[in-house]
């Protein structure tokens, strides 16, 4: 089988990882050839424009690939459905990822991507719910997918279900060292500092922590929420650690904090994140919104505190408390079993490829 | 009639509001920016930023939503028309034809919307052309064109009484020509930059830039400057009339815009001719058709840096000669003031 793969992905995270994705396909004996975004196709990418599919779904379907793989999460199910709607005939079958939580926002949504998922192009649409195990679909995906017998059968013979992977390899974490709690008490939130992401409530939360706590930043956007000498004094307990860690290193930064933050918005409900993994990888709590998946983890391995979504003082309640109950929180916390609901990167050429 | 005037901004519409009512219908404003969430999600192009207004008109028994912003994600208002079978108010909005151009799979899309009974009209707009031609794209796709109206050009106010004076050069060592807006891919910043490498050396450049939206970030201004130390940089938002200025200070007007521009609109051949000053334009619609028209300024070969830089400097020699057989008061006549398009959009509804 000729395989195009495509990733809009770039860096050695991205490479170390699509490279096991890449081997497994030649392992099982097919032929890979990458497609990589032109600078075009980065612009529209980066502008969320519609366009972002077409170039990828001529070169697919003129050079007549088997199979394309599209490694990451299709974002906007509308393109892509009427990118493939003003095709008069396509070759290639497809293969690509989806997030509940860009699933579960609508019923116009969820119907465009039901739409999606049975045209005959496509092969598998590989959802991927954050390493739990059992999944509870969402509602608008229970209603609109699983409504009629027929709806049924397609399901199960087009949704492919995948445990997150881990976003740093495993074994880099055998050189971290575990300490006891900072001083002063250390929270981390490392990831790209964005709206839906909640940071906005973080930062809200910090005028209700006890006095000892700061906040330590990692994050890959230069993008900062202030600029001025005066809101840098508001924020002065905000320490931004500015290394870059290279692809193995991330554990460096694990080392300096005592729990994670996930602040994330509701709209995150259903989401894919790369933070539980990690802290549990670095054997750290995390704090938590109260919903799924982050709910589902939190209780199902004792690893952490939830608190109230967008909700600055149900945050900060929840830091402070975690910060006084740490070490029985860490005691009890099953991080290694958290662990063991993920899912090795090979897999994925592994379902991709099927039966 | 109840009307839902939809917009994103919070001001410098009233105006046209005041217009709606004057018309005879009862106007209700829907402003995204009430509501932290919607403001992000049209920020964004989010697919939910229709859920919310669609919701609440259906809910208030509004007759007519009027969208005053460009439909710029067309994918999601059908979506969200379609999970609708029994929405009963009616739509008109307005878009831009370089939307539709983009691909074959967008025609079809605006096809579907404007086959849909809620639609009941769309206001395009030709870049100061009236008679306008539909790009390839909307008649390949066979598209209903009797909902569209077609509007030759929009001016935020037509002041033919301004006090602005022309500034005439008194030499051509002296010529400024401005380049101004948003400096974005699609309008092809990097295209012009690189084409500074090529231009005479004593042009001084007037090199506009709006921050509100920018592709590239500071390296590429430190570019122009290394390319053409001639250059003179404004970075801020500027008011319309503060625009309209910066038009009068000038001998003419670069724009470096990419293909995916075609079809599409900008206030600057309209604003050229007020202020009579000629534009180096691509070689697509409907820059095209404008200066082969009226005669407004040069073509050159569209995304080409070497052919901008040509142009440019060919723009300098021929100066006085484009001037005088340029026809800048004829190509204005098709422009309008922005307040009177909702009159436009409810004529003989």
């Amino acid at each position: 089988m000729r395989v195009l793969f495509y990733d809009a992905a770039e860096g050695e995270l991205a490479d170390y990882f699509n490279g096991k994705i890449i081997r497994e396909f030649i392992r099982l004996g097919h032929i890979v050839d990458i497609h990589k975004l032109s600078e075009k196709e980065k612009n529209l990418v980066a502008s969320r424009h519609f366009q972002m599919y077409e170039e990828l779904l001529e070169k697919a379907n003129k050079e007549k690939y088997d199979l394309l793989f599209h490694n990451n999460f299709i974002i906007v199910p509308e393109y892509f459905l009427s990118e493939l709607k003003a095709r008069s005939s396509f070759y290639p079958k497809i293969v690509f990822f989806f997030q509940f939580r860009e699933i579960n926002k609508s019923v116009a949504r969820t119907k465009i991507f039901k739409e999606l998922v049975f045209r005959p192009e496509v092969k598998y649409a590989v959802g991927i719910p954050m390493f739990i195990k059992n999944l509870v679909f969402p509602e608008n995906f229970k209603n609109v997918f699983l409504t009629y017998d027929t709806d049924k059968d397609l399901f199960k013979k087009k949704i492919r279900i995948i445990n997150n992977d881990y976003t740093e390899p495993l074994d880099s974490f055998r050189d971290f060292k575990n300490l006891s709690p900072h001083k002063p008490f250390t929270i981390g939130f490392f990831g790209r500092w964005t709206e839906v992401k909640g940071v906005d409530y973080l930062l809200q939360s910090l005028q209700y922590l006890e006095k000892d706590i700061r906040l330590l930043v990692n994050m890959p956007n230069k993008d900062w929420l202030w600029a001025t000498s005066e809101e840098r004094e508001k924020f002065k307990r905000v320490k931004i650690d500015r290394n870059y860690y290279s692809i193995g290193k991330l554990y460096k930064f694990l080392e300096k904090v005592d729990l994670i933050i996930c602040p994330h918005k509701k709209s995150y409900e259903y989401g894919d994140s790369a933070l539980p993994a990690v802290a549990f990888c670095a054997k750290k709590p995390i704090i938590a919104p109260d919903f799924y998946f982050f709910n589902e983890i939190v209780k199902r391995h004792k690893a952490g505190i939830l608190f109230e979504p967008e909700n600055s003082v149900s945050l900060a309640m929840a830091i402070n408390y975690a910060k006084h109950k740490y070490n029985e929180i860490v005691k009890n916390a099953k991080f290694t079993e958290a662990l063991e609901d993920y899912t090795d990167k090979e897999e994925y050429a592994q379902v991709a490829v099927g039966d | 009639m109840k009307i839902l005037f939809s917009t994103f901004y919070n001001e410098e519409l009233k105006e046209r509001i005041k217009k709606f009512s004057s018309l005879g219908y009862d106007v209700i404003i829907y402003n995204c920016h009430l509501d932290k969430n919607e403001e992000n999600r049209f920020k964004n192009r989010h697919f939910q930023m229709y859920e919310s207004i669609l919701n609440f008109a259906q809910k208030e028994k509004i007759d007519i939503i009027y969208f005053h912003d460009y439909l710029t994600v067309p994918e999601y208002l059908l979506a969200e028309l379609k999970v609708r079978p029994n929405f009963t108010p009616r739509i008109i909005f307005s878009m831009f034809l370089r939307e539709v151009n983009r691909s074959l799979a967008r025609a079809q899309t605006i096809k579907e919307l404007l086959d849909m009974p809620q639609i009941i009209r769309v206001i395009t707009f030709g870049m100061g052309l009236k008679d306008f031609p539909y790009p390839e794209t909307m008649i390949n796709v066979k598209t209903n064109f009797s909902k569209i109206k077609k509007v030759g050009g929009v001016f935020y106010s037509i002041d033919r009484s301004s006090k602005l004076k022309k500034n005439i050069p008194t030499s051509m060592n002296d010529i400024v020509m401005l380049y101004p807006g948003r400096w974005i891919y699609s309008k092809g910043t990097d295209i012009f930059v690189e084409a500074t490498k090529y231009i005479d050396k004593d042009i001084t450049i007037l090199a506009h830039k709006n921050p509100m939206e920018d592709d590239y970030g500071h390296a590429i201004q430190d570019d122009l400057l290394k390319n053409h130390p001639q250059t003179i940089f404004i970075e801020k938002y500027l008011e319309p009339e503060k625009m309209r200025k910066l038009f009068f200070d000038s001998h003419a007007v670069i724009c470096s815009h990419r293909r995916l521009y075609e079809y599409s609109e900008t206030g600057i051949p309209g604003e050229s001719s007020l202020a009579k000053i000629p534009i180096v334009a691509p070689d697509f619609n409907f820059f095209r058709e404008i200066i082969k028209k009226y005669k407004t300024g040069i073509l050159y070969e569209p995304e080409n840096p070497i052919a901008l830089a040509n142009a440019i400097n060919q723009m300098k020699k021929q100066y006085n000669e484009i001037v005088s057989n340029a026809k800048f008061e004829e190509s204005i006549e098709n422009y309008i003031k922005e307040d009177d398009i909702p009159k436009i959009a409810m004529e003989d509804l």
